[in-house]
């Protein structure tokens, strides 16, 4: 339900935007040995047919017992390695969205707006300010 | 040639429960899910999602959901691309008709959504299954009415207007899935 609620805040916010859409989870070809599947996928260009060859301009991974470790390590620097700009880490258990933001090639932990929403800024011109805390209003 | 090869398995829940990966069983025969859908299936599963959710928040009850276990029976489990319930699931599955299923079609499934799936659906009396070609950029209505879907246009405008449980009464904008 979570994921579902960011993609639905996350498409609305995007209608603006001429470039930038949501994806549900597909295969991002990182490199021949690293295929993922990122829970919420942004991307700004058209991927091809089969799968994403391309860093997103934006992903998110819903924290679940089993690929917590994982998310939170191994994705980890490899989405920051790949240059994805926004990496957002969701724990369903603590009800919070981390923002990871890159500066400089590093993620930095940003903070959410007072009323709980984030502005991103995505590639040419598309800026969206995103109701994050939404998602938690069942 | 040994008797070995004769021996089908039937699969139930039970075993599915156990599988690491994605799949589907229908009447105990495992369907593999990998490798994911490809982008533009996933673009058009969000977006259509989107709408559903957004047109939704008025209703009390109902709402969309991603694909999670819908239990048939106990040989036969799907995962519907959207769906649509109007109750709060009590267990790890789906274990009532959901008010909606959608459908994206890719060539690996598309027999199947169109015939066993749609078979399955009707019987177990899903008010609305939505089939989406996203080749043809078109999205099939069907209707149950008095046991069987029936296909069913939409408004002019592109929209269609779908009667839920309680008074649930809500305008889809479905062509807007469609605007990349």
């Amino acid at each position: 339900m979570i994921a579902a609620s960011l993609i639905t805040e996350f498409g609305i916010a995007l209608k603006k935007c001429r470039h930038c859409k949501v994806y549900l989870p597909t295969d991002y070809k990182v490199q021949e040995d690293t295929i993922l599947q990122p829970d919420i996928i942004i991307l700004c260009k058209t991927p091809g047919t089969k799968f994403i060859d391309f860093a997103p301009s934006l992903v998110a991974e819903i924290l679940s017992p089993s690929t917590a470790l994982r998310d939170r390590n191994t994705k980890y620097e490899i989405y920051q390695q790949q240059g994805i700009k926004y990496y957002l880490i969701v724990d369903i258990n603590t009800n919070s969205i981390e923002i990871y933001e890159l500066k400089n090639g590093q993620y930095q932990i940003t903070l959410a707006n007072a009323d709980g929403s984030f502005d991103f800024s995505f590639e040419e011109e598309c800026r969206v300010n995103v109701p994050l805390n939404e998602v938690w209003k069942e | 040639m040994g008797t070995a090869q004769k021996i089908i398995p039937h699969y139930t829940y039970e075993d599915y429960v156990h599988w690491e990966g994605n799949w589907e069983l229908i009447e105990g025969f495992p369907i593999a899910m990998s490798p994911a859908p490809i982008p533009r299936h996933q673009l058009i599963g969000g977006a259509l999602y989107a709408e559903f959710h957004f047109a939704l928040k008025k209703c009390s009850h109902c709402r969309a959901y991603l694909p999670s276990d819908y239990k048939v029976k106990e040989d036969t489990i799907l995962q519907p691309d959207i769906m649509v319930l109007c109750q709060t699931p009590k267990n790890k599955f789906i274990d009532f008709a959901p008010s909606l299923v959608a459908e994206i079609l890719s060539p690996s499934t598309a027999l199947r959504d169109r015939n066993t799936k749609y078979e399955i659906y009707q019987q177990q009396g899903i008010k609305y299954y939505l089939i989406v070609d996203i080749n043809t950029n078109s999205i099939e209505i069907y209707e149950l009415k008095n046991g069987q879907y029936q296909i069913t246009p939409a408004n002019a405008d592109g929209s269609f207007e779908f009667i839920f449980e309680d008074e649930c009464r809500v305008n889809v904008p479905l062509n807007e899935v469609w605007k990349e």
